[in-house]
């Protein structure tokens, strides 16, 4: 009665080892260019060296926004949606860091010897903006 | 053994496409976003800006750091490199008491022709302005390039 239901199981059976390594296949081709085709790697990239430049030439008591509405944009496209996490400046390593990819991250570094304060990502004002504060380091 | 031999076949399809993907995706995007030029221009536009405003005695460099407000931990870490001579005829190959600091070396790759399109070398800029009959000469280099870090899902 089932010789059919059989047959057609074993044929799939014979299969799986094919799709199996095509799904590898997909998986490590995703995390390998996935960075690149989704646009993300070179917006990154733009988005983290021209932060540096505002901050090289940033002097103590500015006050600084940057329209980064499009990059937010690649970012969700991307499905990163923890905003917090997009744009991340770290005064310890001297580093702008910028995140619209879920794998990875591009930083770049500045060497204008200056504290960034208060640095967050504003939304909606009308389009999102990145607002850092720009003080005196403080001496150990 | 014939249905093992086709698995192999198969892997061997799927690993040859991988690598033409991978190469082709990183040969068309895998350059990054030209800025170590800038990085050297605004180098040598803080170091000049600050030698013209400050007063600066060159007996040690903490001054200089200080007072020009560049982190030295950061020029030493990212490649950059600078160089800055007084009275002198040709900063480039200048050596001894008109050289009046220098971090980095081999600041005659910043005029080599054949290098310019090399990413190994440095990207300079160059500067000579007076100062109270004193004439300065800054040369600026980057050879910073971006850092790629995975996140931790």
């Amino acid at each position: 009665m089932n010789k059919r239901g059989e047959s057609e199981f074993s044929l799939l059976y014979v299969y799986i080892p094919y799709l199996v390594i095509l799904a590898a296949f997909m998986i490590l081709l995703y995390f390998s260019i996935g960075h690149y085709l989704s646009g993300a790697a070179v917006s990154e990239d733009y988005y983290a060296k021209e932060i540096v430049k505002v901050i090289n030439l940033a002097e103590p008591g500015d006050v600084i926004e940057l329209n980064v509405h499009k990059g937010t944009e690649i970012a969700l496209k991307n499905k990163v949606t923890a905003y917090s996490d997009l744009f991340r400046i770290d005064n310890k390593n001297k580093e702008v860091c910028v995140r619209f990819f879920e794998q990875g991250r591009t930083c770049y570094s500045f060497f204008n010897d200056v504290f960034i304060d208060n640095w967050r990502l504003e939304l909606g004002i009308p389009e999102n903006v990145l607002y850092f504060e720009v003080k005196e380091r403080v001496k150990k | 053994m014939g249905s093992y031999f086709m698995y192999f076949i198969f892997f061997f399809l799927m690993a040859l496409i991988w690598v033409g993907l991978t190469a082709g995706t990183y040969m068309f995007f895998g350059s990054e976003y030209e800025f170590r030029q800038i990085d050297a221009n605004i180098l040598n536009y803080k170091i000049s800006k600050c030698i013209i405003e400050n007063e600066i005695l060159w007996k040690n460099n903490e001054e200089f750091y200080d007072k020009c407000r560049i982190n030295n931990e950061s020029i030493l870490a990212n490649s950059l490199i600078f160089r800055i001579c007084r009275n002198s005829g040709d900063c480039i190959v200048e050596s001894g008491d008109k050289v009046l600091m220098q971090v980095g070396g081999n600041f005659q790759s910043c005029r080599f022709e054949g290098v310019k399109g090399n990413d190994a070398f440095p990207k300079c800029a160059e500067n000579k302005f007076e100062k109270e009959g004193d004439m300065y000469w800054v040369i600026a280099g980057s050879n910073q390039h971006k850092k790629t870090r995975s996140v931790q899902l």
